[in-house]
């Protein structure tokens, strides 16, 4: 089970409404590298992974991650405050309003609602976690790219933070791949 | 999208616009990674603001308002625990593991006592549920519904 903490890991206060911006920071929520996907990824990992220490960082990378899905929507959401119809269309962000309105859904920059297929879990432990090391590279990759997209400083800080994050789990799941190697997985 | 394509190839080092490749100590590289684990040695400080006496490991005092003096110990505790899920017998994380428990627990107390709940056991009033109450983490100041039409 889990225990919700009304707080963000990390501070998300966004000065300037930005519809374009909003359109493309939704793939770290729903897109193919995105934090949902995250989540869902190491939680269901877990189940039949050979070692405690393994299931501990699944667990627990896993439940930050549920925190960067919260981090991603609030972007979103303090990014998508008080739009006027005009605002909405010159910001491309007129595909992603008619079917959600400035509601927050998991999807990708190009529309594609979140799909389980970007995501991968095998009982074979070895497969699983190369499986992660690549997802904590792909992610880290996207947001370099939206780190190239974006101007707004507020909104880069917490890309930023999300960024290290990726590069802070690669090196965990690096260290229980090595946990696993040493017993002969 | 040139731009940003040559942006991309100039930043094969893993760099863009200052922010290095590396994470907490970690260092990560192609050959997939080091196994040196986190430097403990960095307490995290928090922005500055106004101090209200929370300390982190190193006994330092921790800088910014009680919500951020709050934010900062659990982010060196998440950090912690995931370190430690792989370090599970380093010393020296587990003791500044346990301080910031510690602390943590007497900045939590303090703050449910004097702004609200931060998780739904945290409700201290006897006679009112704040759990329901905003601002909620997404929320800016005056911001509890969102207002205008669309
Ligand atoms: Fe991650």
């Amino acid at each position: 089970m889990w225990i919700y903490q009304k707080q963000l890991q990390h501070p998300v206060k966004i000065e300037r409404p930005n519809p374009r911006l909003a359109s493309i920071i939704i793939t770290a929520l729903g897109g193919p590298d995105g934090e949902t996907g995250a989540a869902m990824r190491y939680l269901n990992q877990r189940y039949t992974m050979p070692d405690g220490k393994v299931v501990g960082i699944l667990t627990d990378v896993g439940t930050e991650e549920m925190g960067h899905q919260e981090m991603v929507a609030s972007i979103v959401y303090q990014l998508t405050r008080n739009l006027t119809p005009d605002e909405i269309i010159a910001g491309g962000f007129d595909k992603y309003y008619v079917d959600h309105g400035a509601g927050i859904f998991p999807a990708s920059a190009s529309g594609m609602p979140f799909n389980a297929a970007s995501i991968a879990s095998k009982e074979d432990a070895l497969a699983s976690i190369h499986e992660d090391l690549a997802a904590e590279q792909k992610a880290r990759a996207m947001y370099d790219n939206i780190l190239r997209l974006s101007d707004d400083p507020d909104v880069n800080d917490a890309i930023k933070f999300l960024r290290q994050r990726e590069i802070v789990h690669f090196q965990r799941f690096g260290e229980a791949m090595n946990i696993l190697r040493d017993k002969n997985f | 999208m040139n731009r940003a394509r040559n942006n991309g190839m100039n930043n094969m080092n893993g760099r863009v616009g200052g922010v290095t490749n590396n994470g907490t100590g970690g260092r990560t590289d192609m050959n997939g990674t080091n196994y040196n684990g986190t430097n403990m040695n960095g307490g995290y400080t928090a922005p500055n603001g106004n101090g209200r006496g929370g300390r982190n490991a190193n006994g330092a005092a921790l800088s910014g308002s009680l919500a951020e003096q709050i934010r900062a110990l659990c982010f060196v505790k998440v950090e912690l625990e995931l370190y430690l899920d792989t370090h599970p017998r380093c010393r020296t994380a587990l003791d500044y593991y346990y301080q910031t428990v510690e602390e943590l627990k007497r900045l939590t107390e303090e703050y449910e006592n004097t702004v609200g709940p931060l998780t739904a056991m945290g409700n201290v009033s006897t006679d009112q549920w704040h759990w329901v109450d905003g601002p909620w983490p997404w929320q800016q100041a005056g911001d509890f519904m969102r207002e205008g039409d669309r």
